[in-house]
């Protein structure tokens, strides 16, 4: 069977749309499944970040009972907990980080006020308290370990060629880190 | 009734019970739960019972250690940092001050004490904890995993895949097929046997049928793995929700064994549920390489490439058995040159020929191809008798001294004793580092001294470097590894390892105190030395038989702990002392006997076991490291 070079072309091309077809449908789910990734990461920031929010005013009322009169590190606590729920309605990853950064570095300062309360720091509600805030505290490092992890990896498949074609075709936008708080950031320092 | 319809009978009884062993084996196998929702939320079981979870409740795989040596990384008893690119270029640097927290369990103490026991400074190499003897890994592992599997049934996460009672029905159903199978015998035996011998066969049942229904009992006892338990199988559903969630962080996959520093216990997690791929593919905690081992002698870690030599067969030979062979070929080369001279022309003389004679001398030796072949050999014999004779002097007066760390010690060559007997070794490698370079050659060690060194230790060896022959070794430190692979080469069944883990009935450390006598000697290893197939009968705890096939014994083993071994040993000692072995051993004519700490075993040899008594010091040396 002899085919005119015509035909040959059509083939050609036609097995190479095919393939190129292949590539997109799987890079596209390769992306879908990434940008899901993220998605589940952030739930899992936003569950823990709920809990802490939840301990708070717990906290700071067990706190109120042995030192009522530092009212202005309660306020700033109560402030900054309000300013972080709010934000959590918001999309934006940056203003959620930001807000959950000022709730930690004021919950920093309470467990600083606490050192001048002996009878606080041996309060089993409070130590109780502090104990599942710290255990809060690590779930949310670890979330935040995955969920930028997950954003890096999606980061990396939809900025590479030839990938960058296909992620807009999948609505993949730039998800941001969640950054640790300055706080966090700074040199561990140990309290006890 | 006939044979064949017995026979018939017989296969019918077997196959029945096959049948119901399959259907056990088939209702008992565990299939995984449906996973939960992926969640990062780690559980309380430790990442090697994880592994056996993972794995369908069948037995851990060697994913299970590895999760665990990256788990105790993660809770900070030691660091793993990465030198280059490549993760297998990683180092363990040990924690001096342990962190707080709760106890080990077993299995990760006895992983962390293989860590420690290998660690230099409190370092070593992430790649330099593998084994360097198949047996101590196997036993390493069969122990290892029967903790993790007897901490799995504590935490009621597992259960025993046969049960008893199961085991009980096995054995009480055997019944049936040992009887017939029995009886089958017994009639084909009366139909061969001579009149006067009639009854005889029908006797031998009663010695047959117990030896069978032990079979039977033996296949139904075999452990088969593990099986899942309603709590077992919530906790996997837990745990294959964290896998799908760790699964889904492709990046995971790629994290080496140094950023446990960052995800600290994930990813001994991802270890165990198979999906940390990188970080399991760096480490080996299996067999070694014996072609480039680690040496930490010197202070400093560094890989050795050693190479076995094999070729000449001078090596590792006695000067004795050179000069011999010097001598022989002496004598040989003489008797040829005298012979070559009687030997006909090749070419016969004729007109036109070759001459054999000049200035009125006899030359046919050189004008004759066959007599010149013949004297050129003669030659060759004699000067190489010479030269070996020589060299096996001047090696035996000239010997040297090296003192470094064993890499090595494995079998090189082996002395056949002919069709069906298994060869008997007599000369080992051994592998010494002596520091100066990053190669080495093995020197040959007689094998009855190979169980006076281990991997790790530091020995001075004199050796005579013509036929690489050790000729004297002396351990000047024993190496961290060597009380610590003590004991490992069990060939126990993983159900008494997970029994002895449990407290129940034998004693996981205090094993070797309640070790029956032939556990310390194989009757493979007795067989090596007879010359002949064995086959050990415990008698007791404290004696073993050693009997050829057809029941006639050739050695006998006996072994006493504590108070009543001194009134042994007071009996015992005498004869040639044997150095080097245990704390004490005594070589006699027929005999040996060995003490190490307050445990003594005597090993008598009988009758055509004698034939063994020029291995009796490999025999004991074998005893000696399981002691």
């Amino acid at each position: 069977m002899n085919l005119s070079p015509l035909v040959i072309a059509i083939i050609v091309v036609a097995v190479i749309a095919v393939l190129v077809l292949f590539w997109a449908v799987h890079t596209f789910n390769v992306l879908i499944r990434q940008r899901n990734q993220v998605r589940a990461s952030w739930a899992q920031i936003d569950v823990q970040l709920k809990r802490r929010h939840d301990l708070v005013p717990n906290l700071v009322e067990t706190v109120k009972g042995y030192a009522g009169h530092e009212r202005a590190t309660l306020e700033a606590v109560v402030a900054a907990r309000a300013g972080a729920m709010a934000a959590g309605a918001s999309p934006s990853v940056e203003q959620r980080s930001a807000a959950e950064g000022l709730l930690t570095q004021s919950l920093g300062r309470l467990f600083a006020l606490v050192e001048a309360y002996p009878d606080l720091k041996a309060s089993q509600n409070f130590l109780h308290l502090q104990s599942e805030l710290a255990n809060t505290e690590d779930k949310i490092a670890y979330a935040r370990q995955f969920y930028n992890t997950a954003v890096q990896t999606l980061d990396n498949t939809a900025h590479s060629f030839p990938s960058m074609f296909v992620a807009p075709i999948a609505g993949i936008k730039p998800a941001g880190y969640f950054q640790a708080s300055g706080a966090e950031q700074a040199p561990v320092q140990v309290r006890f | 009734m006939s044979l064949t319809i017995a026979i018939a009978v017989a296969v019918l009884a077997t196959a029945a019970w096959a049948g119901l062993y399959g259907l056990i084996l088939l209702f008992t196998r565990s299939s995984l739960p449906s996973p939960a929702p992926a969640t990062m939320d780690l559980g309380p079981e430790p990442p090697a019972v994880v592994n056996l979870l993972a794995n369908r409740w069948g037995r851990p795989d060697e994913d299970a250690a590895e999760a665990t040596l990256l788990d105790l990384a993660g809770r900070r008893y030691y660091e793993i940092r990465q030198a280059s690119d490549d993760p297998v270029h990683s180092t363990i640097h040990v924690n001096p001050q342990p962190p707080a927290g709760p106890d080990l369990l077993p299995f990760e103490q006895r992983l962390l004490s293989r860590i420690r026991a290998a660690a230099v400074g409190g370092v070593v190499p992430l790649t330099a904890l593998t084994f360097r003897d198949a047996g101590q890994a196997k036993g390493w592992a069969r122990r290892f995993n029967a903790e993790v599997v007897a901490h799995a049934r504590r935490l009621g996460l597992s259960r025993r895949r046969i049960s008893k009672a199961q085991v009980t029905l096995l054995t009480t159903a055997s019944i049936a097929p040992a009887l017939s199978l029995a009886f089958a015998l017994a009639l084909q035996i009366e139909r061969s046997a001579a009149p006067e011998d009639k009854g005889g066969g029908y006797g031998s049942m009663f010695a047959v049928v117990p030896i069978l229904i032990s079979v039977f009992g033996y296949f139904s006892g075999r452990y088969r793995g593990e099986r899942s338990t309603p709590a077992g199988r919530e906790a996997a559903a837990r745990w294959l929700g964290v896998r799908d969630w760790l699964a889904g962080h492709d990046a995971f996959a790629d994290l080496p064994p140094a950023a446990v520093m960052v995800w600290d216990r994930y990813l001994g997690y991802g270890a165990a549920v198979h999906v940390a791929h990188a970080a399991t593919a760096a480490l080996d905690l299996g067999m070694g390489s014996k072609y480039l081992v680690w040496s930490s002698y010197g202070g400093s870690w560094r890989r050795v490439k050693v190479r076995y030599p094999r070729f000449f067969d001078r090596y590792g030979q006695a000067t004795g058995t050179l000069v011999k062979g010097g001598v022989w070929r002496l004598a040989l080369g003489f008797g040829l040159a005298l012979v070559s001279r009687t030997l006909p022309d090749a070419v016969p003389d004729k007109v036109g020929a070759l001459n054999s004679s000049w200035a009125g001398e006899d030359i046919s030796t050189f004008t004759s191809p066959t007599r010149l072949g013949a004297a050129l050999l003669a030659t060759l014999l004699i000067v190489w008798g010479l030269y070996r004779i020589i060299r096996a002097a001047v090696d035996h007066y000239t010997p040297v001294e090296i003192t470094g760390e064993v890499l090595w010690v494995s079998v090189w060559k082996t002395a056949s004793q002919g069709e069906d007997r298994p060869s008997i070794p007599w000369l080992h490698h051994l592998a010494v580092d002596d520091g100066t370079t990053d190669r080495t050659v093995a020197w040959g060690l007689p094998s009855e001294w190979s169980s006076r060194s281990s991997p790790g230790d530091l020995v001075r060896i004199s050796v005579r470097r013509w036929t690489r022959r050790v000729t004297e070794i002396k351990v000047l430190r024993e190496g961290g590894g060597h009380a610590l692979h003590r004991g490992f080469d069990t060939e126990d069944n993983t159900e008494n390892l997970v029994a002895e883990a449990l407290g129940e009935g034998r004693k996981a450390p205090v094993a070797l105190r309640t070790q029956v006598a032939t556990a310390v000697l194989t009757a493979d290893e007795v067989a090596r030395a007879v010359g002949a197939p064995i086959q050990v009968r415990d008698i007791g705890p404290i004696n073993g038989l050693y009997e050829t096939l057809d029941g006639k014994p050739v050695a006998m083993i006996q072994m006493q702990r504590g108070p009543m071994a001194k009134l042994w040993w007071a009996a015992a000692k005498r004869g040639t002392p044997l150095p080097g072995l245990g704390d004490e051993a005594y070589l006699s004519e027929s005999g040996a006997a060995i003490r190490r700490g307050d445990a003594v075993v005597i090993l008598v040899l009988h009758r055509s076991g004698r034939a063994a008594a020029p291995h009796l010091p490999w025999l004991m040396g074998q005893v000696a490291t399981r002691l």
